[in-house]
């Protein structure tokens, strides 16, 4: 198995580079001029819905009334009973961004001075030079109900600049919708080279962003001395924030933790650059710091998992025994502590909201799939829905500048639209239809048995079980392998080989079988490193598809079919 | 909706221990250890706004919480001049010269040792940058605010700034040993020093010049050489991590070169050898009550260094440089009258105002007097006694620890997501993770 997936990722960078080929199967759409009838609209978070048309015309929302006659080239759209949101933005992710694979480490004479770009300081990359349009990450988000993404460069402490780019097309110049969109910073280190710690991150950044504003004085009076002032000589890393010193850009940092949200706003309070804090999960403990800072905000879609239920077949006999005893009351206590904490990520977004602070949502660290579920999450725990949809929408367009352009439907702005059949809140709506960038899509709705009650799993569906012939499609190559699903009185065990080297068994682990979908996770490891891929499939009777996720390297389509043993 | 409310009561809760909060509190009836001004038996203290207002028998105040503190004793909080505690990060051990880090910029309010270092008394300790490097980052005092979520808020603001340096095998074995580069050797050590001073003068001229328009352009920009300025201009106190005494006397020649005058030294284990020469140094001492040979060059010290020192006139403290020993430096202190007959006033000022010294923070903290902050902790029997147990610790007039309210999960941030393992894994000792330790145990095997 390991062969299997690092093979396919070290061709990956190739992939990457060369220029995006022309599918000769794809056919060109036949209309760009669509006519959704009778669809109930919101127009902005927050509004209510009402009964409309809307005429979608070369990649704009043409027209929105109640009167439209469908013009000769139109495509309708019939969606009665159907609703219809402006689609989201997403506030910062990684979205398309692939990473090339982590060699060994370099070979650095002076640990404490090594080069910028082996210290993770490369502010002059930008996210378009590694932006892959066929990632399946993308996919993911549009299905989701998104159709623009603030992208940013994997890497260290300044992996580059991020780009906001529309989730359609094949092209990633056209798909681009803002280039250099912000300068993205994390409190990432380099291991063993400098800076290898927090305190390392803040002096190097005071420095560079010292040496940014002299480096711009510099060339000012080079600039206009007309002869006799040296010539400036500085990195390319330090040329590349000097829009940043001169307010014409802005650092995104990451803050995941209260610590990181605060370090960010001492550096920008003491160097006084323009800042939005990224990424926040835990933003409660510096609201008011954040609310004096006046710092744009974005939090983080991401929440922590709540304490893992028992897998229910398992524990409906085993949970009997246990009622018998007490429980620990040490356990207990630190049970409830948990759930105290687990409160306090769920309120983030409502806490900000009561202080008026408004806020968008990045998507850096979850699937669109969970997107829905975690904000009906966050709204259960006092967050309003006008409040999650302006997150999602107004309030995104507004701090990457392009409100003119999207957040809600309106006449003029990309038509950039998602159609439920359902209320999106609603438990059981699907999205059916989604516009990005005036694109058309209709999406196969899965029809998955309506759950029980939330958040519980359901007893896993036989065609899960047995064996499984696999395909992962690896940009410029197709793997493949056989995926062993078995059942053993409650407990399952999934093992995985790859064709290329049978004898290569990976055992999964943390699996969770609920209907016909099934995640699970299997370690490969290669030269020492361990790499985590997940499993996320939904089964049908006798084919299945999903994803594989490879650690950063991003997500891959995966299908299958069943076949009976040989023996 | 019922639950945000909990939630906003629990943010609430904690916001009201904010920094700039300091409480009014009346202890009453004590035997107060002030330090500087003898004992006072049967005597009250009255702190308001966070400092000692007054300090008298029988003193009345209307409307302000009062503690009774008949039969315990009332001493200033201890000050720990050398520990780890609240920080993200110890060391950027990558360059031997790392003079721009400063550990004030990882402080951690959520680290449960602070918490644990009240119920040992101590009100203040001096989060110091670890031993790697030569020059290695700035360090904070803090003040043991627990409650505080803001990692501002636990600095002591106003105190002076001061910066690790080390001497000796920690360097020499990181960076000579690890990386190949200089220093390998103790002579490198010092030449490290002399660099680094010698290239701050460099730059602080280039600015000079910049500045008073001999030249134009505006110098490149080194927070690493500015710090070293800084040291140089007499801002920032050296501490300075040391064991032999040929090395002790090198760093107080090369900064007599430099005309660095601030400098109290770390450890400091053959300090005894050479007490005449620190004292006429200026330099002050930071030692351990009995601790050594856990490395070959800390193989020769005695349990009679901080008495040695201290009879020597050198302002010496004993510290812990570990989350266990800062739970009882009154016992550490205590020591030093087994080993040395120290007085009571002696042997508690080695914890109280001798490291405010150190720090610079003399005239603020280190003793019970009128006019300084209200950092008190409370003892049943006293504190150098073996049957010393803290009672209550307050920083500026407010009460952090108190025995009697001493839930037992105290922490402040809870991961949502913490497993409950079976057992825990011994971590080791503190310097687990930074590079102070790094390799050391091979010198206590024969593989090496």
């Amino acid at each position: 198995m390991k062969k299997l997936l690092l093979t396919g990722l070290a061709g990956l960078c190739c992939v990457l580079h060369s220029t995006a080929q022309v599918d000769f199967n794809e056919l060109e759409e036949v209309t760009s001029t669509y006519l959704i009838k009778n669809v109930h609209f919101q127009k902005s978070a927050g509004d209510s819905m009402t009964l409309t048309n809307i005429l979608v015309r070369d990649g704009l929302i043409h027209k929105v009334g109640q009167n439209l006659q469908p013009p000769f080239d139109a495509r309708t759209i019939n969606a009665d009973s159907m609703y219809a949101y402006p689609s989201f933005i997403d506030a910062l992710s990684h979205a398309g961004i692939l990473k090339k694979e982590e060699g060994k480490r370099p070979d650095v004479k002076f640990p404490g001075a090594p080069p910028d770009d082996i210290a993770g300081i490369t502010p002059q990359n930008k996210a378009l030079d590694v932006f892959n349009p066929s990632d399946n990450t993308l996919k993911d988000l549009r299905e989701s109900g998104f159709a623009i993404a603030h992208s940013v460069p994997r890497g260290k402490m300044l992996p580059g600049k991020g780009a906001v780019i529309s989730l359609q097309g094949n092209n990633k110049d056209a798909m681009a919708i803002r280039d250099d969109a912000s300068v993205y910073f994390q409190f990432e280190r380099t291991r063993g080279l400098y800076p290898s710690t927090v305190i390392g991150i803040m002096a190097k950044w005071r420095d560079l962003y010292r040496n940014a504003e002299i480096a711009a004085q510099h060339a000012t009076l080079y600039e206009s001395s007309g002869g006799g002032v040296a010539r400036p000589k500085v990195s390319e890393a330090i040329k590349a924030l000097v829009p940043l010193t001169n307010g014409d850009e802005s650092l995104f940092v990451q803050a995941r933790n209260s610590k990181d949200v605060f370090r960010a706003l001492e550096l920008q309070k003491e160097l006084g650059h323009k800042m939005v804090l990224a990424n926040i999960e835990q933003g409660w403990y510096a609201l008011d710091a954040i609310r004096a800072s006046g710092a744009p905000v974005v939090l983080s879609a991401k929440l922590p998992k709540p304490d893992k239920e028992k897998k229910k077949g398992k524990a409906e006999k085993g949970e009997k025994k246990k009622s018998d005893q007490p429980m620990d009351p040490e356990k207990e206590a630190l049970k409830k502590r948990k759930a105290e904490s687990l409160k306090a990520y769920e309120s983030q977004a409502a806490v900000f909201e009561k202080a008026g602070i408004p806020f968008a949502i990045s998507m850096m660290d979850t699937k669109g799939k969970d997107l829905k579920a975690n904000l009906k999450r966050m709204m259960a725990a006092g967050l309003s829905e006008k409040g999650a949809m302006a997150a999602m929408t107004t309030h995104p367009a507004s701090l990457l500048g392009i409100s003119h352009l999207a957040g809600s439907i309106e006449e003029g702005k990309l038509a950039n639209i998602f159609i439920t059949d359902k209320p999106y809140f609603d438990d059981d709506a699907h999205i059916k239809y989604i516009f990005v960038d005036g694109h058309f899509e209709e999406l196969k709705i899965k029809t998955k048995k309506v759950k029980g009650k939330e958040g519980e799993s359901e007893e896993p569906a036989d065609a899960v079980f047995g064996r499984w012939a696999f395909e992962v499609e690896i940009p410029g190559q197709t793997q493949t392998g056989k995926i062993v699903i078995d059942k053993n009185d409650g407990d399952y065990a999934i093992s995985v080989t790859g064709d290329d080297d049978p004898d290569d068994v990976d055992e999964a682990r943390d699996i969770d079988i609920s209907g016909r979908n099934l995640t699970f996770t299997i370690d490969i490891e290669d030269d020492g490193v361990t790499m985590e891929v997940d499993f996320d499939i939904e089964v049908d009777d006798d084919t299945f598809e999903g994803t594989v996720s490879v650690g950063e390297f991003g997500s891959f389509a995966i299908t299958g079919i069943k076949y009976n043993d040989p023996d | 909706m019922k639950y945000i409310s909990t939630v906003l009561l629990f943010i609430f809760s904690f916001s009201l221990y904010g920094q700039n909060d300091s409480g009014d509190i009346l202890i009453k009836n004590g035997t107060l250890l002030t330090i500087t001004e003898g004992t006072k038996e049967n005597t009250d203290i009255l702190i308001r706004n966070g400092v000692i207002d007054k300090i008298a028998k029988n003193i009345k105040a209307d409307n302000v919480l009062t503690i009774d503190a008949t039969g315990l004793y009332v001493m200033p909080g201890i000050i720990d001049a050398h520990s780890h505690l609240a920080i993200d990060a110890v060391n950027e051990s990558t360059n031997p010269v790392t003079a721009e880090v400063n550990v004030g910029d990882a402080l951690d309010p959520f680290d449960i040792g602070i918490y644990r270092a009240l119920a040992g008394g101590v009100s203040i300790s001096h989060a110091m940058h670890g031993s790697a490097n030569a020059i290695g980052g700035q360090c904070e005092t803090i003040k043991h605010r627990w409650g505080v979520t803001n990692p501002s808020d636990l600095r002591m603001d106003g105190a002076p700034r001061t910066i690790k340096f080390a001497l000796g095998e920690n360097p020499m074995r990181v960076h000579g040993e690890g990386n190949r580069i200089s220093p390998s050797t103790r002579m490198g050590v010092e030449q490290v020093f002399r660099r680094a001073f010698s290239e701050a003068l460099a730059y602080m001229k280039a600015w000079d010049d910049y500045k008073t328009g001999k030249t134009t352009i505006p110098p490149a920009y080194n927070l690493r050489m500015e710090t070293m300025a800084d040291i140089i201009k007499g801002d920032i106190i050296v501490h300075c991590h040391s064991y032999r005494a040929d090395e002790i006397l090198m760093l107080m020649n090369v900064l007599e070169d430099f005309g660095v005058k601030k400098l109290c030294f770390q450890h400091v284990n053959e300090g005894f050898k050479v007490a005449p020469e620190l004292a006429a140094f200026g330099a002050h001492a930071s030692v351990f009550s009995d601790w050594w040979a856990y490395k070959f060059e800390v193989y020769y010290s005695t349990a009679y260094n901080a008495t040695i020192l201290t009879k020597n006139g050198v302002v010496t403290s004993i510290n812990s440089d570990s989350g266990e020993l800062i739970r009882h430096l009154y016992h550490e202190a205590a020591k030093s009258q087994k080993y040395g007959g120290l007085t009571d006033t002696e042997a508690l000022s080695l914890i109280t105002i001798n490291p405010a010294k150190q720090l610079g923070i003399e005239d603020r903290v280190g003793s019970l007097e009128k006019g300084k902050e209200g950092d008190v902790a409370l003892f049943k029997n006293h504190p150098l006694s073996i049957y010393a147990v803290p009672q209550m610790t307050i920083v500026d007039g407010i009460i952090r620890f108190d025995i009697n309210k001493d839930p037992s999960d105290m922490r402040i941030d809870v991961d949502p997501e913490e497993e409950i393992p079976a057992f825990y894994e011994f971590e080791g000792h503190h310097h687990e993770g930074d590079a102070c330790m790094q390799d050391v145990f091979d010198y206590f095997n024969n593989e090496k």
